[in-house]
C-alpha cells in the first residue's frame, strides 16, 4: 500500500458518483447499483490493504502512511493541504466505512426495487457514493480544514438522502431539519477551529500533527491544562460533535431522519456519519486531555443522552424509530467513553455498534420490504416463521446489543461500564465520585436497552402475525391457477440474496467482532485494538496515567469489582428480558399503562415542541418581519432599483440637452476639445 | 488676414466668396515668397480657379440672398462662444510655437521647383533614390475620380 | 524690414485657422461654413510650406499639393450634397436642419 495510492481510496467512490450522475436515467437499478457497489468495494479492498500494512508495522512511535495531494491554501504563514493520513485510527475507520458501506450498497440494489423509483434510483446510488467519499475525506484528512470539508459533505449527503423521496413533503422537511440542526453544530466546529488557530498564534496550523506538536511544546498558548481557552475550544468542538453524533441538545434530527430509505438509515445514521463526532474527539484527544472540564461535559452529556433516548425508545411503535433512539442511546455510551479518556473503548464500541446496528437496520429493512413498507410493530409478529434468515441474523444483533456474553456488544459495552466505574473522577475535573454516578446511569440504561430491544424482538418475530394480508389473496375473480399463486402472497416471505447476504456477513461480524479488543483478563489475546491505537492515543494516556498517580490511584484499574459489576449487569439484563417476554412474548401483549410517563415518553418528552416554540417560531418571525420586509425589500431592492432609474434619468437628460441635432453644436464641441488639447500641450 | 476676416463676416455670400478668392491670391503670394513656386502656382490654378468657381456656381444656382440680421439675443452666445474658443486656440498655438525660429536661413536654388517635386514623386535617376510619394499620388488620383463620380451621381435628379 | 521667420508665418497660419473656426461655429449659411472650412485648410497648407522652407525639404510642398487635391474632391462632393439638401429641404440654414436630434 503505497502513499500515493491513498488518494485512490476516496477517489473511487467519487468516480462512481460521477459516472452514475453522467449516466443518470439511462442506468437501471442494477447497473447503477453495481457501479456504486464496485466502487466502494474496491475502496474497501484498498482500505483493508492499508490496515494490514499498518498492522505489519513494528512497535514504534509513529505508525502511519501519509500522502499530500496538493497544497490547497497557502496564505502568508498559513497553509492547508489536501493531505491524507492513514494512521491506526483513520485506517480502522476507513475499513469500517468502506466495509459496511460495501455491504449496504449491495443490499440497496435488492432493496430499492420499487417501480416508482426507477427513474431516480441512479440518484440514490450517486448520493450513496458521494457520501462514502465525504466520509472518507473526513477520516482521512490530515488537517482540520479537510476534515471539515468531509464533515459538511456528509451533512449535505445526509440531507439529500433523507429527502430522497421528496415528493412526500414530510420527507423533505425531515431532511431540512437534519441539515439545519447539523448546521448549528457545524457553527460550533468552525468557531472552535478559528479560536484554536488564533490561540496558537505564530505556531498557527490546522494539521493534526502540527497542532499536537504546538500544544505539547507551548501549552501556555491555550491557557495550559484546564485553561479557559483550551476548555472553550474543546467544548465548542464537542458542540460540533453533538450535532453530528446526535447528543443532547442536537439529537432531534435523528429520529426524523428515519423518513429516508432504510439503507440510508443503516449506513449514515447507524454506522458512519453519526460516528464522526466520536472520531473527531478521538482524533483531538491531545486537546481534550488538556481540558478536564470539557471531558467531563462530554461524559455527562453522553450518559444523559444514553438514558433519555432509551426512555423514549420504550414506547415507540415504529420499528425504525426504536432503532433510531437506540442509536442515539448507544452513541451516548460512546461519548461517555470518550469523555472518560477511554478512546480505544469508544472506538471499539463504534465498530461493534456499526456491525450490529447496521445489521438491525438492514434486518428491519428486510422486514419492511417484505411487508410492503409497513413499519408499525403492532402489525408485525411471528415473522420468524416467514423470514428465517432475517430472524437468525437479527437475533445475533439483538444478543450483541443487550450484551449477551461472548458477543461483540458484550465486550464493548462492558468495557465502557467498567471504565466508567473505575476511572478517577479527577480525569473529568471532579473531586467527588462523578464517575460512579455515570456508571449508575449507564447501568440503568443497559437494562432499559435490554427491555426495549427485547420488546422489539418479541413483537416482531414471535407470536401471531398481526399484519394485513395482500388483497390479492381475497379476490375471487381470478382463475384457480392464479388464485393459488396469489394465495402465497398473503404472507410475507424471505427477501432475496442481495438482501440476505449482507445480513449474514454482518451477523458473523456481530458475533466475532469482540475479538478485536478482548478485556485484559483474557490474557495474551486481549486489547488488540488498544495496542493498535497506541501511536495515536499513547501520549494522552500517559497524561491520564500521571493524573491518576498524583491522586494515588491506579489507572487502568484491574481486578477489584470488575467481575461483580459484570455479573450484576448481566443479571439486570436477564431480568429485563424476562419482563419484556412476560409483556410482549405472547401475541398482542402490552405493558401496563403508566399514564403520564408513557405518553411523555411516546411524545419524545416534547423536546421538539419546545424547540419549535422557543427557537423556530421567533427566528422565523424575525426573518420574515425584519430581515425580509425591511432589509431585503426596502434597503437592498431600493438601492438596486434606484441605481437603475437614475441611470435612466441621466441618459434621458443627456439625449435631451446635448444631442440636439445641430451640426454647429457638434462642431463647437470638437473645437473646444481641440483647444483643450493644444492648451495642455502648450503648458 | 483682413480678407480672411472678410470671409467670415460678410453677409452676402458672394462677398464672402470673393473675400476667399482674395485670400487665396494673397496666400499664393506668400508661397512665392517662401520659395514654394510650384505650390503657389497650383494654389492659384486649383483653389482660386476651380474650387471657387464651383462655389460661385452653387451660390448662383441656389440664388442665395443676403442673410437676415443676426439678432443678438439669438446668436450672441454663439458668436461669443465661437470667438472665445478660437482666440484661445490661436493663443495656445502661438504659445506652443513660440520656440520656432525667428529667422529663415538661405536655401538652395533648386528648392521648390517642379524638378524637385518630380524627383520626390518619381525618383531621382542620378542619385538612385526612389519616389517616396508615388503611392499617395496614385491614391489621390483615385480619390479624385471617386469624387467626380460621386458628385455627378449625387447631382442627378433621376438616377 | 524685419526678417520673416518661421514664427511669423506660423502665427499667420494660426490666425487664419482661428478665423475659420469662428466662421464654422457662427454662420447660419452652409455655404459660408464650407468656405470657412476651405479657409482652415489653406491655413494648414501655409504651415506645411513654412515648415518645408525651414527644413529645406520639398516634401512639404508635395503634401500641400495633395491637400489641395483632396480639398477639391471634398468641395465637389460637398457641394453636390448641398444641392441635394436644398432640393429636399428648400433651405440652407443650418439651424433648420436638425432632424438628427435626440
Amino acid at each position: 500500500m503505497t502513499a500515493s495510492n491513498l488518494a485512490l481510496i476516496p477517489a473511487l467512490p467519487l468516480l462512481g458518483a460521477v459516472i452514475n450522475a453522467i449516466g443518470n436515467r439511462r442506468f437501471s437499478r442494477k447497473v447503477a447499483g453495481t457501479i456504486a457497489t464496485v466502487a466502494v468495494g474496491l475502496a474497501a479492498l484498498m482500505s483493508f490493504a492499508t490496515l494490514f500494512s499498518l498492522l505489519g508495522h513494528h512497535e514504534g512511535e509513529h505508525n502511519e502512511i501519509a500522502f499530500t495531494l496538493y497544497t490547497w491554501i497557502s496564505v502568508g504563514s498559513f497553509s492547508a493541504d489536501i493531505g491524507f493520513l492513514a494512521d491506526p485510527l483513520s485506517a480502522t475507520m476507513m475499513c469500517v466505512i468502506t466495509g459496511v458501506g460495501f455491504l449496504i450498497h449491495m443490499y440497496s440494489i435488492g432493496y430499492m426495487d420499487d417501480s416508482a423509483d426507477e427513474q431516480s434510483v441512479w440518484r440514490f446510488f450517486a448520493y450513496l457514493n458521494l457520501f462514502i467519499f465525504s466520509m472518507l475525506l473526513l477520516v482521512m484528512g490530515d488537517n482540520l480544514l479537510l476534515m471539515f470539508v468531509g464533515w459538511e459533505g456528509v451533512g449535505a449527503c445526509s440531507y439529500l438522502l433523507i429527502g430522497f423521496w421528496f415528493s412526500d413533503t414530510a420527507n423533505a422537511v425531515a431532511g431540512k431539519k437534519a441539515f439545519v440542526v447539523n448546521r448549528v453544530g457545524d457553527f460550533c466546529f468552525v468557531l472552535a477551529m478559528f479560536w484554536l488557530f488564533w490561540a496558537l498564534g505564530d505556531h498557527g496550523t490546522l494539521s493534526f500533527h502540527g497542532i499536537q506538536e504546538a500544544l505539547a511544546a507551548h501549552p501556555g498558548l491555550v491557557g495550559g491544562v484546564g485553561g479557559f481557552a483550551v476548555t472553550g475550544i474543546a467544548l465548542l468542538f464537542f458542540g460540533g460533535a453533538t450535532g453530528k453524533s446526535a447528543q443532547i441538545p442536537l439529537y432531534v434530527w435523528l429520529p426524523d431522519a428515519m423518513a429516508g430509505p432504510t439503507p440510508v438509515s443503516a449506513l449514515i445514521h447507524a454506522a458512519t456519519m453519526v460516528t464522526a463526532g466520536i472520531y473527531m474527539i478521538c482524533r483531538l484527544n491531545f486537546l481534550f486531555v488538556m481540558a478536564p472540564i470539557a471531558m467531563g461535559t462530554v461524559a455527562v452529556i453522553g450518559a444523559l443522552t444514553a438514558f433519555v433516548a432509551a426512555t423514549i425508545a420504550l414506547t415507540q411503535h415504529d420499528i425504525k424509530k426504536v432503532l433510531a433512539y437506540s442509536t442515539v442511546s448507544q452513541l451516548g455510551y460512546m461519548m461517555l467513553a470518550a469523555g472518560l479518556g477511554a478512546w480505544s473503548a469508544a472506538l471499539f464500541h463504534v465498530i461493534t455498534h456499526a456491525f450490529f446496528k447496521a445489521l438491525m437496520f438492514l434486518g428491519a429493512g428486510s422486514i419492511i420490504h417484505a411487508l410492503h413498507h409497513e413499519q408499525d410493530m403492532r402489525k408485525m409478529g411471528g415473522l420468524r416463521k416467514f423470514m428465517p434468515i432475517t430472524f437468525i441474523t437479527f437475533t445475533a444483533a439483538y444478543l450483541a446489543i443487550i450484551g449477551f456474553p461472548g458477543l461483540s456488544g458484550f465486550f464493548s459495552k462492558d468495557e465502557i461500564l467498567w471504565l466508567a466505574w473505575s476511572t478517577p473522577p479527577e480525569f473529568i475535573g471532579a473531586s467527588w465520585p462523578l464517575t460512579k454516578l455515570l456508571w449508575g446511569i449507564g447501568f440503568i440504561t443497559a437494562g432499559l436497552t435490554a427491555f426495549y430491544m427485547s420488546r422489539l424482538y418479541f413483537m416482531t418475530f414471535f407470536g401471531e402475525y398481526r399484519g394485513g394480508h395482500d388483497d390479492h389473496a381475497d379476490e375471487s375473480a381470478h382463475s384457480d391457477g392464479e388464485h393459488a399463486h396469489h394465495g402465497h402472497h398473503g404472507d410475507p416471505h424471505e427477501s432475496g440474496l442481495l438482501i440476505t447476504i449482507p445480513l449474514m456477513v454482518l451477523g458473523v461480524a456481530s458475533v466475532v467482532g469482540g475479538y478485536l479488543n478482548l478485556p485484559h483478563w483474557m490474557g495474551a489475546a486481549s486489547g488488540k485494538l488498544h495496542h493498535f491505537l497506541e501511536p495515536v492515543t499513547g501520549a494522552s494516556e500517559h497524561v491520564l496515567h500521571d493524573i491518576a498517580e498524583a491522586a494515588h490511584l491506579h489507572y487502568p484499574a484491574h481486578g477489584g469489582l470488575e467481575f461483580p459489576i459484570m455479573g450484576i449487569t448481566l443479571g439486570f439484563v436477564v431480568v429485563a428480558v424476562l419482563i419484556a417476554w412476560r409483556f410482549y412474548g405472547k401475541s398482542g401483549g402490552s405493558a401496563p399503562d403508566l399514564g403520564k410517563l408513557r405518553s411523555g415518553s411516546y411524545n419524545k418528552w416534547y423536546v421538539d415542541e419546545f424547540y419549535e416554540g422557543v427557537l423556530v417560531k421567533p427566528i422565523g418571525r424575525l426573518a420574515r418581519c425584519v430581515l425580509h420586509a425591511i432589509v431585503d425589500v426596502k434597503i437592498i431592492d431600493g438601492i438596486v432599483n434606484g441605481a437603475a432609474s437614475s441611470a435612466r434619468g441621466l441618459s434621458a437628460w443627456y439625449s435631451r440637452s446635448v444631442q440636439i441635432g445641430q451640426v454647429q453644436g457638434y462642431a463647437l464641441a470638437i473645437a473646444v476639445g481641440t483647444t483643450l488639447l493644444v492648451l495642455i500641450y502648450a503648458m | 488676414m483682413l480678407l480672411g476676416v472678410g470671409v467670415v463676416t460678410m453677409r452676402n455670400p458672394i462677398s464672402s466668396a470673393l473675400s476667399l478668392v482674395g485670400t487665396f491670391f494673397c496666400l499664393a503670394g506668400i508661397y512665392a515668397m517662401l520659395g514654394a513656386h510650384f505650390v503657389a502656382v497650383i494654389q492659384v490654378l486649383v483653389y482660386a480657379g476651380a474650387i471657387m468657381v464651383l462655389f460661385i456656381f452653387v451660390i448662383m444656382l441656389l440664388q442665395l440672398r443676403d442673410e437676415e440680421d443676426y439678432s443678438w439675443s439669438e446668436y450672441g452666445p454663439r458668436i461669443i462662444g465661437g470667438m472665445v474658443v478660437s482666440i484661445l486656440l490661436c493663443g495656445a498655438l502661438v504659445v506652443a510655437l513660440s520656440g520656432a525660429n525667428q529667422d529663415y536661413g538661405p536655401v538652395g536654388a533648386e528648392f521648390g521647383t517642379i524638378k524637385q517635386i518630380g524627383y520626390l514623386l518619381f525618383g531621382n535617376p542620378e542619385s538612385g533614390a526612389i519616389g517616396k510619394y508615388l503611392l499617395p499620388f496614385e491614391a489621390v488620383s483615385a480619390l479624385l475620380t471617386v469624387g467626380v463620380v460621386g458628385a455627378v451621381v449625387l447631382g442627378k435628379r433621376k438616377l | 524690414m524685419e526678417a520673416i521667420g518661421l514664427f511669423h508665418v506660423l502665427t499667420l497660419s494660426g490666425i487664419l485657422f482661428s478665423l475659420g473656426v469662428v466662421g464654422v461655429l457662427t454662420r447660419k449659411n452652409i455655404l459660408i461654413v464650407f468656405m470657412s472650412v476651405e479657409l482652415m485648410l489653406n491655413a494648414v497648407n501655409l504651415s506645411f510650406v513654412a515648415f518645408a522652407r525651414e527644413t529645406g525639404q520639398a516634401d512639404g510642398h508635395l503634401f500641400s499639393a495633395i491637400v489641395m487635391a483632396v480639398a477639391a474632391a471634398e468641395a465637389a462632393v460637398g457641394l453636390a450634397l448641398v444641392i441635394l439638401l436644398y432640393r429636399n429641404r428648400l433651405t440652407v440654414h443650418l439651424d433648420e436642419l436638425d432632424i438628427m436630434k435626440g
